[in-house]
């Protein structure tokens, strides 16, 4: 396992800048946008002799009023699945353009910063981190390392690290298992500096991730800078399709999101956030006194603590934006029971978290943008309640229509159509997010690990929230 | 079965299986997430786990079988070429049309052909039959023929009779006229005779009155002599009297006279009349016998001529049934040569025998080789195709308004089977479903159609052709799927009837175990029952224990355990103390430490804790040790307080994780 993760893991690139890259990169965008509308051309096509064959040959089938239902659901899904996609492409290449144009930022007028490492029990990943850390352009910042108790050698390890170095200081802290959210708590009450960017243990940043977010932090209006989470450990299928989930999925959306200056999740392994903000935060949400020593801008009520931060510093009318080409190189479940239980977590957690937020604009509801809960309706509400929904009518209609023999011909080109818009929108979104292209090959897999992997997840997470119960990390 | 189906198979299998795949991993993760000992039942919720997932797989299996048996199985018929019309392209023959209507009714013209030879054969025949129709109407307007011996001898009879009857009409007429002149001349002779008589009558009343008025006369003058002798009367009126009764007297005379030649010619005409009856009666005798003899010849002709009109009539008869033979032998000639017009005819042109449908024509009629179809007419609701069928699909098939079926195969004469077809897919109707009886599980389905024409092609041709039907019924209807469906849903309630039990039985093992925590003291299997939280917060515990026993207490532990207590309330409440141990043995390191950092200044340096750090750790142990150190703590924090710290508030964490709801 550990020669395959070092054969096939994706180490951080050295920053490349010039005009050849940067004009490939566009030509690929515009080609591959191009495909992206074409496949939704076809997808139309399809949709059209889906009708056309419902009017021809459906009289032939019996039960005809699930055939009637199924080609209104697979309409219904093409035209949802095109406006979305297109949406996010036009969007996305707008955004792109506009990170284009911006000027580079020059390292006399980058801000001293906090970045805080929570770890437990990280013995193995935690060095490789730091090293990445050290190594990261940028003149001068602190590393502050909070060991949560850990019961291996993380602190030890994390101690040959405590010094100065060259413009960077390593802080280790330690104290008792409390979670995340106090580790990042203790970290955020020992930093010093205006902005603090959060990183995991297992995380490696890309060199020039820390400028580049910084460089977006020169709008005073944008609290909250969100990197690119890239997935490290590219050795199996499983690992891939997540690689390719968090630049279809995740990268998609925070970069239409972050044109709007409306990133909804600020990612646990990358995210910049300005301090004042975060204060701003535990005077106004903060659930508990600020003398107290265990509380923070983050709460351990929910377990998805970014989420809740993002939309706390969201909920104050502050931006919070996108930075895809600052990028930290994470570690995805690579088996199948601890990506479900990942999952689990985001679930449950995202779903605390928005309850909180409901409750909260409740309390206040002029607190609340008008933006973000747009951005909440078109995304989560979406994710969590009408997507598994999607999938379970899909699955259900499939199999319905594969009962009716040959009932399944008409459909293949419409599958067929789906794919290749879904292949054209990963290579797309891959372009646009520098990505290798080669993820292109587990895009057919897509759909089966979104609908099926993800969705049981989802019923799980969903089953024990509405049931109210507890839930360990 | 096609490549097309193993693919599809393949796919929804291939899905299938991943996702229960991943449904499993999210039901393993769910329940380590979720899991919870509870010795006392687990036995049963093992047996009940082990059953419903049975009936669970078992209900899945169900319905996975039941779904590729729809999916795989595709229903083989026949199709049926009943009551299909072919028009062959005929040799020697030119085709000239066919007909373009779709439907056709009974006796519309299929198709047109065209022979020189057969034409003119058609022409000749229908002379023929003109012919024959003139010879007919002919033979119907002549005469009988009967026999000429007959009739002759029928004609002589009927003179014969004809002259009898004259002359006995003739001498009947005379006989009647001698009877009329007899009657008219005795009436004649007898009315001057009774003229005569009554002429005598009156002559004779006529005398009797002349002799009256002559002896008047007379008396009268008689009687004037006496009157003349006594001179009453004159002379003259006497011989008045006398030349009245000399009158009287002479009219007595010739009346008596008269009355005598009157009766002398009535004996006269008495007489005459006597003879002309005897002259009469002579000449009426004599007709009479001769009339007689004429009746009685007449009589002998009238039967002869009635015995001859007999034979006649016979004759006749016999004439008229030759007649009648000969004209039905006209007929049969015209209707032998209507029938080789019409066979001519239709040798010529195609009729058709019932209305139906055109199912295939010909393309190119007059290019097709001998014997070829070039139109076939079928009924006209499509045709028929039989298919075996389970019995539980009838009714679905029978709500069904179309079926899709497909051209699977054919078989000519020989045997050889082919699967080439260029148009495949066609639509069927159900018609009727015939059970089998040596068959009952399953039933023969009929369903109407309208094939390709490929399909009618071969079938003209004599092929069978097979069908296969692409129709499922709805899963629903199977029994196995229903079976499958009900084992589900039992197995389904099953799982959540165990969930809530698990959930509730949790429920009450918590509460027995906080009070048994609080009855008994702590207890290991506390520690285990909460996992790793739990091993950790009885590890802090633990520390604390350590840390007041060595008398280096950290101010990272204090808020660690602050920070258990906050979170973790009751739980953390339990364990610490768990891990705290033995009470007793605290006490007297507790005090010392305590009162050494009180005797050094509040301030934290060199591992030294300030007052309110000690007072922090006072109030932990308070909250979390048992009464006994609690209650030393407590003095100890007023000692500390009298010391000249200052006062914080008294935050119960104890009664605080008491109150939290389970």
């Amino acid at each position: 396992m550990a020669s395959s993760t070092s054969r096939t893991a994706v180490s951080p690139p050295a920053v490349t800048s010039g005009s050849v890259n940067r004009t490939s990169v566009r030509m690929e965008s515009i080609l591959f946008g191009s495909a992206v509308l074409l496949s939704l051309g076809l997808l139309a096509i399809s949709v059209y002799r889906l009708l056309a064959w419902r009017i021809e040959f459906g009289g032939q089938f019996g039960g005809n009023w699930i055939l009637t239902a199924a080609v209104a659901f697979f309409t219904t899904v093409a035209v949802f699945s095109g406006v979305r996609w297109s949406v996010f492409v036009v969007f996305s290449f707008v955004a792109r353009q506009q990170h284009r144009s911006r000027k580079r930022c020059d390292p006399a007028d980058c801000p001293y910063v906090s970045i805080l490492v929570p770890c437990f029990n990280e013995s193995d990943t935690i060095g490789p981190a730091l090293e990445s850390l050290l190594e990261l352009d940028y003149p001068s910042y602190e590393i502050i390392v909070i060991d949560d108790g850990s019961t291996d050698d993380t602190l030890a390890k994390v101690k040959q690290f405590e010094g100065q170095f060259a413009g960077v200081t390593v802080r280790v802290l330690h104290k008792p298992n409390g979670g995340k959210w106090s580790a990042l708590n203790a970290g955020f009450r020992h930093s010093s500096s205006e902005l603090v960017l959060c990183v995991d243990a297992d995380s490696r940043l890309g060199r020039d991730s820390l400028r580049r977010m910084v460089l977006r932090m020169e709008d005073p209006k944008v609290s909250v800078v969100a990197g690119q989470v890239r997935i490290r450990n590219r050795h199996n299928l499983l690992t891939r399709l997540q690689a390719l989930e968090y630049q279809m999925g995740n990268g998609a959306i925070r970069m239409v999101q972050g044109l709007f200056g409306t990133v909804l999740v600020v990612p646990g392994p990358i995210g910049l956030f300005r301090r004042c903000t975060m204060e701003e935060v535990l005077r106004r949400y903060g659930s508990a006194p600020v003398e107290d020593c265990s509380v923070g801008p983050f709460e351990g009520n929910t377990f998805a603590e970014d989420f809740d931060l993002s939309l706390a510093i969201l909920c104050l009318g502050d931006l919070s934006v996108y930075e895809p080409d600052a990028i930290s190189y994470t570690q995805a479940p690579d088996r199948t029971f601890s990506l479900i239980s990942q999952r689990y977590r985001w679930i449950r957690g995202s779903i605390q978290v928005l309850r909180k937020f409901m409750a909260r604009a409740q309390d206040h509801p002029r607190s609340v943008p008008a933006r973000v809960f747009t951005w909440i309706c078109l995304t989560y509400l979406i994710d969590l309640t009408l997507t598994p929904v999607i999938y379970l009518l899909g699955v259900t209609f499939v199999l319905s229509m594969a009962a009716m023999a040959g009932a399944l011909l008409p459909l293949s080109t419409w599958f067929a159509a789906f794919l290749l818009v879904q292949l054209s929108a990963a290579a797309f979104f891959l372009s646009i997010h520098g990505d290798s292209l080669s993820l292109l090959r587990v895009v057919p897999f897509y759909e089966a690990y979104s609908g099926f992997l993800l969705n049981s997840a989802w019923a799980i997470s969903v089953f024990d929230e509405v049931l109210g119960r507890k839930m360990r990390w | 079965m096609q490549l097309s189906q193993v693919l599809v198979v393949a796919l929804i299998g291939a899905a299938a299986g991943f996702g229960v795949y991943c449904f499993t991993c999210a039901l393993h993760v769910w329940r380590k997430r979720n899991h919870r000992s509870s010795p006392d039942n687990r036995a049963d919720r093992r047996l009940g786990r082990a059953a419903c997932t049975l009936l669970l797989s078992g209900g899945f299996a169900c319905m996975s079988v039941a779904g590729i048996a729809a999916l795989l199985l595709q229903p083989e018929g026949l199709l049926n070429g009943e009551r299909i019309v072919t028009v062959r392209a005929p040799k020697d023959l030119q085709v000239v049309c066919m007909t373009e209507k779709e439907l056709v009714q009974r006796g519309d013209v299929l198709g047109s052909f065209y022979s020189p030879q057969r034409k003119a054969d058609i022409e000749v025949s229908r002379l023929k039959i003109e012919r024959f129709r003139a010879e007919k109407a002919v033979l119907e307007k002549e005469p009988l023929k009967p026999d000429s011996e007959i009739t002759r001898r029928l004609m002589d009879a009927c003179s014969e009779r004809r002259h009898v009857l004259t002359r006995l009409n003739q001498t009947q007429f005379e006989r009647n006229d001698v009877e009329r002149e007899l009657s008219r001349e005795r009436l004649t002779r007898q009315d001057e005779i009774n003229q005569l008589g009554v002429e005598l009558a009156q002559l004779q009343r006529q005398l009797t009155q002349a002799h009256r008025v002559l002896e008047y006369n007379q008396k009268q003058a008689h009687r004037n002599d006496e009157l003349l002798r006594r001179g009453a009367a004159t002379e003259h009126v006497k011989e008045e009297w006398l030349r009245n009764s000399g009158i009287s007297a002479d009219e007595v005379g010739k009346l008596s006279e008269r009355q005598r030649n009157i009766r002398v010619q009535r004996e006269e005409f008495k007489k005459g009349l006597s003879r002309l009856i005897t002259v009469a009666e002579a000449q009426l005798e004599s007709k009479g016998s001769k009339c007689t003899a004429l009746t009685k010849c007449l009589q002998e002709v009238r039967g002869r001529e009635h015995a001859l009109e007999q034979q006649l009539q016979l004759d006749l008869v016999r004439a008229h049934e030759l007649r009648d033979c000969e004209l039905e032998q006209i007929e049969v000639k015209t209707r032998q040569t209507e029938e080789e017009l019409a066979g001519l005819e239709e040798s010529l042109q195609v009729i058709a025998v019932s209305e139906g449908r055109v199912l295939f024509r010909a393309p190119s009629p007059r290019s097709a080789g001998d014997g070829d179809p070039l139109l076939v007419l079928g009924p006209p609701k499509g045709l028929r195709v039989r298919l075996r069928l389970p019995r539980w699909q009838r009714k679905a098939l029978e709500r069904v308004p179309d079926v899709r079926l497909e051209l699977a195969s054919q078989m000519d004469t020989d045997g050889d089977i082919e699967r080439h077809f260029v148009e495949r897919w066609f639509s069927g109707k159900f018609l009727r479903w015939q059970d089998l009886e040596k068959d009952p599980s399953h039933g023969l389905a009929e369903l109407s159609c309208d094939p390709p024409r490929e399909a009618v092609c071969c079938l003209a041709s004599g092929n069978q052709v097979f069908v296969k039907m692409h129709w499922s019924a709805p899963l629903l209807a199977s029994p196995l799927f229903a079976t499958g469906m009900i084992l589900s849903v039992v197995g389904t309630v099953g799982w959540m009837l165990m969930a809530f039990r698990q959930r509730r039985v949790v429920g009450d093992a918590r509460e027995s175990s906080d009070k048994s925590s609080e009855d008994a003291g702590p207890n290991t299997p506390l520690v285990t029952e909460y996992g790793a939280e739990g091993a950790m917060l009885h590890v802090l515990g633990g520390q604390l224990r350590e840390s007041i026993s060595r008398r280096e207490v950290d101010r990272h532990l204090l808020a660690a355990l602050e920070w258990a207590l906050d979170r973790h309330r009751a739980r953390a409440v339990r364990l610490v103390a768990l891990g705290l141990g033995d009470e007793v043995q605290l006490s007297a390191p507790l005090r010392e430490f305590v009162c050494r950092d009180s005797s050094a200044d509040g301030n934290d340096s060199d591992g030294v804790l300030s007052r309110e750090d000690r007072r922090r750790l006072l109030r932990i142990i308070q909250n979390v040790a048992p009464s006994e150190l609690a209650a030393h703590a407590e003095e100890l924090e007023r000692e500390l307080d009298k010391g000249g710290g200052k006062a914080t508030p008294h935050l119960d964490l104890r009664s605080r994780g008491r109150s939290v709801p389970r």
